[in-house]
C-alpha cells in the first residue's frame, strides 16, 4: 500500500478542518477504508483517524429516544439492551453482518458511511459513473449480485444491511462540521443515503467536511411485530443478495407499517406499495400472495441477476410468515 | 534375497492368503492381528501445538538478516504482447535493489492473461517495493480476449493460443505425432477421426438397444487453490550457493529446477528447506516464475528476497482447476445393468490445453463408452493439479448420470443401482456403512409445497497410490538413547513428520515421544514430493525398513556385549525382550549406552517395486444430506457421511482429517467457489477471499468419518494414500442430495441460490406445459 499520514485530531471541529475534501478520507474502525487503500482503489496522502474525538463513543437515551455515537462498534450495537429492546430488527441486522471479527472493529458510522462492494469499482483500472468517469460496466458485464431496482446509472447495491432497517425504523442521521452554515444537523435516514440519480459519485448526504456523530432512533416507536429476513449463500463472512424489512405497528389497518428492500438496489428501497397491502388486509396467505405479486414490479434485472425477483418472493413470504410468530427457519 | 513369504491380505472378515516375494532387503507387512503399539493409534499431528499457537515458521515467516521485498508487476489486460519495458524509473526509487523483466529472463514476451508475469523488482521495504513496481513502465500490445468456455467455443471467437493452435483442440483420443504447438499429422489424424466416428456409431447402436437412455449436460466452475499461504520463497544466495525457504510440495522439484538451465538460475548448488508448508492442494509441485525471479532478484540484490505472492497473484495465476461441460449419454437395462456411455467433454485450463480432461468413466462397470474430450484456450491462468485433478467435476457429472439411470427404471434405489454396476470389493461394504449413517431410508420433506426442503445423494470415489520407489530415510539412535528419523521431503499438512515417526516408533519398539523427526530440507535423504497422495505408501516403507536395520544393529551391539543370541532378541514397549516376550531387564536406554560409536545411522531406501497386494485402489464412498430453502435457494449441507479407506491405517486421527479437509473443500466446490471473469477487460473479478467464496467454519457440516482399515499388502507398511481421494464424491454426493430434495436437477457446480432459483422456475414451467414423451430429469 502506499504510504499515508494519520492525522488525530481531538475534536469534531479539527477534524472537520482536516478534511478540505474527499481526498482526506475519515477513518474509524478502517475495515472498509483500509481494505481500499491496501488495493489502490484510494490513495490518500492522510486520513483524519476519528478515534480520538470524546462523545462518540456511548449509546444513550434521551427524551428523543436513541442515541448511538459514530464510532460504537457493530458488536456493542447488537448487545446493547436498549437497542434490542426497543429496534430488535436493528440489533438482529448488525450483529448477523459480516464477521465477528469485523463487527469488533467496525462502527455504526463506518457501517453507513462504507462504499459500496461493486466489483469492478474495487479494482484499479476501471473508470465508471461512480468513481468520477461515465458508463457502468456491471450492467452488461458480470452483474450477479448487482442491482435490480434502480440500476440505469450505476447498479452497485448499498452494501449495508443495517441501512434499510435504519430507514424502517425512521432513525435520523446526526451530522456536524465546522462550517457555520453546516453546524450540526438531523438528516432522516431515507435521505441520507443516495441514488445514483441523486449523485452517482456518493452513496450518503455528506459533503467534504461533515462527520456523521451519532444515528438516532426515535422514541415514537409504535412497532409491535418486526422481522428482519435476507438470503446469502454463507452465513458468515459474506454479504446478502436481498434482504427484506418489515415493521408492522400497532393499530393494524390504520398502521403505518414500514417495508425496506435491502441490497437490490443502490440506496434501501422502501416500499410503499408493499406496506399498503400489508395495511389493507390480513397477515395472511392472501396477503403474502399480494406482495409477492406486487415485489417485483419495477425490478429491471440485468443479465445474471433475475434470480433475485423470485428470492425477494421468497424473503417476503418468510417475513410476514415471521410477523405472525412462526420460528425461525433454517 | 528374495525371501518367499505367504501373507494375509483383505479387511473385516474378509481376508485370503497371498504369496510375495521380498524385494530389496524388504520385511513382510504387518499382519492381521499382530499387536502394534504405535500404528493405529489415534496420534494428534506432532506439529500441532506450533501451528495453533504461531510457533511454526512457515516461508512466510522467514526473516534472514537483510531481507528485502520482492513485488511481480502483472499484466492488467486480458490479452496482450509486451512490446518493452523500461525499468529505469523504476530502479531510480528509493530502496530498490534489483529488478528484472519477464520477456528477458524466460524470453517470453507474451502476456497471455490479466495477471501473467511482466517485471519484477525488490526493494528494502514493501511500501518501497509496492511504489517502484508502479513506476515500470511497460509498453503492450493489447489484443483481443477470450476468457469464458462459452466465449472461446463460440463461432468467430478471437484466436488464443499461437501459430495454428485453435482455441477448441481434441485432447482425447489423442492423434499420435502431434508435437509442442503444432498440428497433428493429416493423415494420422484422419485415421483417428474414423476410429472415433466408428465408435461413436457402435455405441449409438448399444444405446438405441438399451432399455432406458439418459442424457445430461453438466458445468463445473474453475476452483482455485487458494491455499492460505501464497505460492514462493524467501531466497538467499551464500557463497555462490542458493538457500530457499519455499512454500512447496516437492522440495527435491524445487532444488532441481533451481540447479538445472531453467528460468537462468544456474546454482550450482540449492538449499530447499520447507519445514512447514500453508497448504498446496496441487498447486505447488514447482518452483513457478515466482521462485526463479525471487532467487534471480536476490543474486542482484546481494540480500535475502522474500517473494511470496499477493492475494491476487495467487487467484489468477498459481494454478486452478478448469471448468468443465460435460455432455452425456447413459444406457441402460430393465435389469439395472449399465449398457454404454457416450461422453463428449471440454475444459479449459488456460492459454494451454493439458490438464483439461474430466475423470468422468473411472469408476463403475459403464459398458460400453465412446468418450471425446477437447480442450478448450482462454485467456486466464493456466491450470493446475487440484486435488484430485480432473475427479471431482467428472464425478460431478457421472454420478448424477448414475442417479437419473437409476431413476429412468422403476424402482431401483441409487445405491442398489451403484453396487449392481461396481465390483470394488471395499466399496460393496460401503455402501451399507454410508447408507445407514445418513439415514438413507427416512422420510423426508421432498419437493411440494413445503418452504425446506431435505434430501440425501451418495456418490463414490476412487484412488490408486500405494507410492513407488524415490524415498530413503535415515534413522539415527544415539548412545543417550535419542531417536532420530530425516527425511528431506515435505509435510504440506498431510501429518507425514507424524506417520513417519510412528513407523519407525513401532519398529523400534518405542514410544511415539521418543522419535524426533526431521523433514523438508533437501540436504537430508530424498524424498517425493506430495502429490497423487503418493507421499505416505513411499515415504513410510523406507522410515520403517530403515528403523528395522537399525534395530538390528542395535540388538547385535546388545548380543554382543551379553553374549546373548541376536536373534532371540527384540525391542517392545522401550524394552529389550526376548523372542518369547520376557524381559531382558534392559531398557531401550541402556541398550544404547552400549554402544561404542555415538551412534547408529542407517539409511535405507524403499524397494521401488510394490506387490500385487489385496487391491490396486482405494475405494470409498461419500454421502451427503442437504436442506433446500425453496424460497430463496440457499442450500445447506448438513452432513456429509464419508466412508473411506486407505490401506492399512497408520494413525486414523490424520487420517480422518485428511477425509474431513476434503469434505470441506467438496462442499465448498459444490456450493460455492467459482472464478469470476470479466468479460469486458478479461480479468478476474473475485481475486481475493471476499467475492472467491469458500465454506466456511459456520457453514460446515456434520462430517461423520469412517475409516475401514484394510491389510492391502502393497508395501512393507500397506499404506495407500488419502489426501487426494475424499473430494471425489463430495460435490456430486451433494447434486444429488440437492436434486432429491427439490425434485429437479441443478446441472451446474455451483449449486448457487441463483442456480437453484432458475431450477425450480424452469421445472415449475415445464410442469405447466405437457410433458415431452420419454423426456425426463
Ligand atoms: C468480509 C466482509 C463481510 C462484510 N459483511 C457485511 C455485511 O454482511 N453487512 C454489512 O453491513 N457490512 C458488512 N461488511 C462491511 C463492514 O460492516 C464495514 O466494513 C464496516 O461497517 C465499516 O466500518 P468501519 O468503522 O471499519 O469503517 P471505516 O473503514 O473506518 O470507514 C468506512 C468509510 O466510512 C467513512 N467514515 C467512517 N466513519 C465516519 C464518520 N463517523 N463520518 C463520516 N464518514 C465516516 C470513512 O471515511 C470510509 O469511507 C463486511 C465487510 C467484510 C470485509
Ligand atoms: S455498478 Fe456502479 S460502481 Fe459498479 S461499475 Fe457500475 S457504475 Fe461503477
Amino acid at each position: 500500500m502506499k504510504p499515508f499520514k494519520v492525522a488525530l485530531p481531538g475534536s469534531i471541529e479539527q477534524a472537520s478542518s482536516l478534511q478540505q475534501s474527499f481526498d482526506v478520507p475519515f477513518i474509524a474502525g478502517g475495515t472498509d477504508l483500509l481494505a481500499r487503500i491496501k488495493e489502490y482503489i484510494t490513495t490518500p496522502e492522510m486520513v483524519v483517524d476519528l478515534k480520538r474525538i470524546g462523545g462518540l463513543g456511548e449509546i444513550t437515551s434521551t427524551d428523543h429516544g436513541v442515541r448511538i455515537g459514530a464510532l460504537v462498534t457493530m458488536n456493542d450495537v447488537a448487545t446493547n439492551l436498549q437497542v434490542r429492546e426497543g429496534f430488535p430488527a436493528l440489533a438482529e441486522t448488525i450483529g448477523n453482518a459480516a464477521t465477528p471479527q469485523i463487527r469488533n472493529m467496525a462502527t455504526i458510522g463506518g457501517n453507513i458511511c462504507q462504499k459500496p462492494r461493486c466489483w469492478y469499482l474495487r479494482h484499479e483500472g476501471y473508470t465508471c459513473a461512480k468513481n468520477g468517469g461515465s458508463g457502468c460496466w456491471a450492467r452488461e458485464g458480470e452483474n450477479e449480485f448487482h442491482a435490480i431496482f434502480g440500476n440505469q446509472v450505476c447498479a452497485m447495491t448499498q452494501p449495508s444491511n443495517v441501512a434499510p432497517v435504519l430507514v424502517a425504523y425512521g432513525a435520523s442521521i446526526e451530522i456536524q462540521s465546522n462550517a457555520e452554515s453546516l453546524e450540526k444537523r438531523e438528516v432522516p435516514a431515507d435521505q441520507f443515503f443516495l441514488t445514483p440519480e441523486q449523485d452517482p459519485t456518493r452513496e450518503v448526504a455528506l459533503k467534504p467536511g461533515e462527520i456523521v456523530t451519532a444515528v438516532l432512533l426515535p422514541a415514537k416507536n409504535r412497532t409491535e411485530k418486526w422481522s428482519y429476513t435476507e438470503a446469502r449463500e454463507k452465513q458468515s463472512f459474506d454479504w446478502a443478495q436481498a434482504s427484506v424489512t418489515v415493521l408492522y405497528q400497532r393499530g393494524g389497518r390504520r398502521g403505518d407499517h414500514r417495508v425496506v428492500l435491502g441490497a437490490v438496489s443502490p440506496a434501501p428501497l422502501r416500499r410503499a406499495d408493499l406496506e399498503q397491502i400489508i395495511a389493507a388486509g390480513d397477515l395472511d396467505a392472501d396477503c403474502i400472495q399480494a406482495l409477492q405479486k406486487k415485489i417485483g414490479e419495477g425490478a429491471n434485472p440485468l443479465s445474471q441477476n433475475g434470480y433475485k425477483v423470485p428470492m425477494l418472493r421468497g424473503l417476503m413470504a418468510k417475513a410476514i410468515r415471521k410477523l405472525n410468530g412462526e420460528k425461525k427457519e433454517g | 534375497m528374495a525371501d518367499e513369504i505367504t501373507i494375509q491380505v483383505g479387511f473385516g472378515d474378509q481376508f485370503h492368503p497371498l504369496t510375495v516375494r521380498l524385494q530389496d532387503g524388504d520385511i513382510p507387512p504387518w499382519q492381521p492381528g499382530q499387536p502394534l503399539d504405535v500404528v493405529g493409534q489415534r496420534k494428534p499431528r506432532l506439529d500441532a501445538v506450533a501451528k495453533v499457537t504461531g510457533t511454526a515458521k512457515f516461508s512466510q515467516d522467514q526473516r534472514p538478516d537483510g531481507l528485502i521485498h520482492g513485488r511481480i508487476l502483472r499484466s492488467p489486460h486480458g490479452n496482450a504482447e509486451i512490446r518493452s519495458i523500461d525499468l529505469t524509473a523504476a530502479r531510480a526509487m528509493p530502496g530498490v535493489r534489483s529488478a528484472l523483466t519477464v520477456p528477458d529472463t524466460f524470453e517470453d514476451s507474451t502476456a497471455r492473461h490479466a495477471g501473467a508475469e511482466v517485471a519484477a523488482i525488490a526493494a528494502d521495504t514493501e511500501q518501497q517495493a509496492d511504489a517502484a513496481m508502479r513506476a515500470i513502465v511497460v509498453d503492450y500490445q493489447v489484443k483481443e480476449h477470450c476468457v469464458t468456455i462459452d466465449a472461446s467455443m463460440a463461432e468467430g471467437a478471437p484466436q488464443v493460443g499461437r501459430g495454428e493452435q485453435k482455441n477448441v483442440q481434441r485432447v482425447s483420443p489423442r492423434t499420435r505425432g502431434r508435437r509442442r504447438g503444432q498440428n497433428a499429422n493429416p493423415d494420422a489424424d484422419r485415421q483417428v477421426v474414423e476410429q472415433m466416428a466408428r465408435r461413436e456409431k457402435e455405441v449409438d447402436a448399444i444405446l438405441a438397444g438399451s432399455d432406458s437412455v439418459v442424457e445430461g449436460s453438466f458445468r463445473t466452475q474453475v476452483q482455485t487453490h487458494a491455499p492460505l499461504e501464497t505460492h514462493g520463497a524467501v531466497c538467499s544466495w551464500e557463497d555462490g550457493r542458493l538457500v530457499c525457504w519455499a512454500s512447496t510440495q516437492a522440495t527435491f522439484g524445487f532444488r532441481g529446477e533451481m540447479t538445472s538451465d531453467w528460468g537462468q538460475v544456474k546454482a550450482s548448488e540449492c538449499r530447499v528447506l520447507s519445514e512447514y508448508v500453508g497448504g498446496g492442494f496441487g498447486s505447488k509441485f514447482s518452483a513457478g516464475r515466482e521462485g526463479v525471479i525471487g532467487a534471480l532478484l536476490a543474486r542482484e540484490a546481494g540480500v535475502p528476497v522474500k517473494m511470496m505472492l499477493d492475494r491476487s497473484g495467487e487467484q489468477t495465476s498459481a494454478g486452478n482447476r478448469p471448468d468443465s461441460i460435460q455432455k452425456m449419454r447413459m444406457g441402460v437395462n430393465k435389469d439395472g445393468i449399465i449398457q454404454g456411455l457416450q461422453i463428449r467433454s471440454w475444459g479449459t485450463p488456460g492459454s494451454g490445453i493439458g490438464g483439461a480432461g474430466a475423470h468422468n468413466d473411472g469408476i463403475y462397470q459403464l459398458g460400453e463408452i465412446d468418450k471425446v474430450e477437447y480442450g478448450v484456450r482462454t485467456n486466464c491462468g493456466g491450470a493446475k493439479a487440484h486435488r484430485a485433478p480432473g475427479w471431482p467435476q467428472g464425478s460431478v457429472a457421472l454420478e448424477q448420470m448414475m442417479d437419473m439411470a437409476a431413476h429412468s427404471i422403476d424402482g431401483i434405489d441409487p445405491i442398489e443401482f451403484r453396487k449392481m454396476n461396481d465390483d470394488h470389493p471395499i466399496r460393496a461394504k460401503e455402501y451399507d456403512i454410508a447408507r445407514e449413517r445418513i439415514g438413507w431410508d427416512r422420510t423426508r420433506v421432498r419437493g411440494g409445497s413445503a418452504t425446506i426442503c431435505s434430501g440425501v445423494g451418495i456418490a463414490s470415489n476412487l484412488w490408486f497410490s500405494a507410492g513407488g520407489g524415490g524415498a530413503s530415510a535415515l534413522v539415527r539412535i544415539a548412545k543417550d538413547g535419542a531417536v532420530e528419523i530425516r527425511n528431506g521431503a515435505q509435510d504440506i499438512g498431510t501429518g507425514t513428520r507424524t506417520v513417519m515417526a510412528m513407523v519407525a516408533a513401532e519398529e523400534l519398539g518405542i514410544p511415539l515421544e521418543m522419535v524426533s523427526t526431521r523433514i523438508g530440507d533437501t540436504n537430508d535423504p530424498q524424498g517425493p514430493m506430495s502429490g497423487g497422495s503418493t507421499t505416505i505408501g513411499t515415504l513410510t516403507p523406507a522410515a520403517r525398513l530403515a528403523a528395522h536395520h537399525a534395530k538390528k544393529e542395535l540388538l547385535a551391539v546388545v548380543a554382543e556385549r551379553k553374549g546373548w543370541d541376536p536373534a532371540d532378541l527384540d525391542l517392545r514397549k522401550a524394552r529389550v525382550i526376548r523372542n518369547d516376550g520376557s524381559d531382558t531387564g534392559l531398557s531401550f536406554k541402556d541398550a544404547c549406552s552400549l554402544m561404542d560409536d555415538d551412534a547408529i545411522e542407517v539409511l535405507k531406501a524403499r524397494p521401488r517395486r510394490n506387490y500385487a497386494g489385496f487391491s490396486d485402489t482405494n475405494a470409498g464412498v461419500q454421502a451427503a444430506e442437504v436442506e433446500v430453502d425453496m424460497e430463496t435457494g440457499v442450500v445447506r449441507v448438513k452432513k456429509v457421511v464419508a466412508v473411506a479407506d486407505a490401506g492399512k491405517l497408520i494413525n486414523p486421527m490424520t487420517a480422518e482429517s485428511q477425509v474431513r479437509g476434503g469434505v470441506i473443500q467438496g462442499v465448498s466446490f459444490a456450493l460455492h467457489e467459482r472464478r469470476i471473469m470479466d468479460r469486458h477487460k478479461g480479468r478476474m473479478l473475485n481475486d481475493d477471499l471476499e467475492n472467491y467464496k469458500i465454506l466456511g467454519s459456520v457453514d460446515c457440516p456434520e462430517i461423520d468419518v469412517v475409516l475401514v482399515d484394510v491389510y492391502n499388502g502393497k508395501s512393507n507398511t500397506q499404506v495407500m494414500g488419502l489426501g487426494e481421494p475424499p473430494i471425489v464424491a463430495t460435490a456430486a454426493a451433494v447434486a444429488n442430495a440437492v436434486a432429491d430434495a427439490i425434485g429437479v436437477r441443478v446441472f451446474e457446480v455451483p449449486i448457487t441460490p441463483r442456480r437453484v432459483l432458475e431450477a425450480i422456475a424452469s421445472n415449475e414451467k415445464s410442469a405447466a406445459q405437457p410433458k415431452k414423451k420419454g423426456a425426463r430429469l
